[in-house]
């Protein structure tokens, strides 16, 4: 078979007329000293001819008639563009919102804490430490004696 | 319908002026498109589905989703290569719906049609020409199709399939290949007498 022939490929490329004008002449020589690729060309030509009378059928009316019927009117294709336009929209509010969720459940700590949280830690009240509460007292000891509450 | 229509499609500015009629929302320029391509890719929509019924379903799809997204059509090639385009992918999705379906249900009833053992010798023919082209892995079908029935160049073959040409060679070679060997019943092993060649295409 010219499966041995190297020059298989190319009858396929002749046979489909995808060859050059020189590439033409030098396979319908090879053809006229090469039995297999005779007998390839042969068998591209049979099963092309049975390839193309095989039954397909043709589009029948009714086929056509419903295609018709289904073009897709003006105003629905505006509708279609307009909930596309929105859908997207939608899509990124829930992708925005999503990502902001999960960064605050997936990040926890004073990190992911908004800034009124951060504002409350900041006012809360420490416990004062002894030498800080004597030194708040001198100063209110000396506030009063300015005032001459003693 | 128009004029200066070339086999199988319009002149290229014809297309265009038919594509921007169609964007602004002009029905008449949807009709004139299903006319002009609906024969060529039914048959092809056949060709690569096997029925009726999925034919039908994968064009409907072609033209409704072709139509919705005409703006993104660029007249890179022509309006037919790029419906044929989106027609194949269809194609490709029906399939494996299909396959889908069987898996999860055997037809029985389509199983018992397709049994082998026709007497009619011509029944028989075309059974195994298709049982032939059914059991061709998908690429080879499609590469296979849009060359014989269709009639598509290589280039052509590589834009509708956004593949390189080179690789629509090798397919249509082993598809060809495999084809033949299911078939070696049906076709002549002999060339011509005194034929040396001369292309078809």
């Amino acid at each position: 078979m010219a499966d041995s022939c190297e020059y298989a490929r190319r009858v396929s490329l002749y046979h489909d007329g995808e060859l050059t004008g020189e590439e033409r002449l030098l396979i319908e020589a090879h053809l006229t000293r090469c039995p297999a690729c005779a007998r390839e060309l042969a068998e591209l030509r049979a099963l092309s001819k049975t390839l193309r009378e095989s039954e397909i059928p043709a589009l029948p009316e009714d086929v056509l008639r419903r295609l018709h019927e289904t073009a897709p009117p003006v105003r629905e294709r505006v509708l279609l563009r307009m909930a596309e336009i929105l859908a997207a929209a939608a899509a990124l509010v829930l992708i925005v919102t999503g990502l902001w969720i999960w960064r605050d459940t997936e990040q926890p700590g004073p990190a992911s804490l908004s800034q009124w949280e951060l504002a409350a830690v900041a006012l809360r009240v420490e416990p004062s430490a002894p030498e800080d509460q004597q030194v708040a007292q001198w100063i209110v000891d000396d506030l009063s004696s300015e005032n001459g509450d003693d | 319908m128009c004029g200066m229509q070339r086999e199988g499609g319009l002149q290229p500015p014809m297309e265009i002026d038919l594509v921007r009629r169609a964007c602004r929302g002009d029905e008449q320029a949807y009709h004139i498109i299903v006319d002009r391509y609906s024969p060529q890719l039914y048959r092809l929509a056949y060709s690569l589905v096997g029925n009726t019924a999925d034919a039908e379903d994968v064009l409907q799809e072609t033209l409704l989703g072709a139509f919705q997204g005409l703006a993104r059509f660029q007249a890179r090639s022509s309006l037919k290569t790029w419906l044929v385009r989106i027609l194949v992918r269809q194609a490709g999705r029906c399939r494996q719906r299909r396959a889908r379906h069987r898996t999860m249900a055997l037809d029985a009833a389509e199983v018992g049609e397709r049994t082998p053992g026709s007497p009619d010798p011509e029944q028989g023919a075309h059974m195994d020409l298709t049982d032939a082209l059914e059991a061709l892995a998908p690429l080879h079908r499609e590469v296979i199709m849009l060359r014989e029935i269709q009639g598509f160049s290589y280039e052509e073959i590589a834009t509708a399939l956004g593949v390189p040409r080179g690789t629509v060679e090798s397919r249509l070679f082993r598809a060809r290949r495999v084809l033949r060997d299911r078939l070696k019943d049906y076709l002549p092993t002999e060339p011509p007498p005194g034929e040396a060649g001369g292309e078809e295409a």
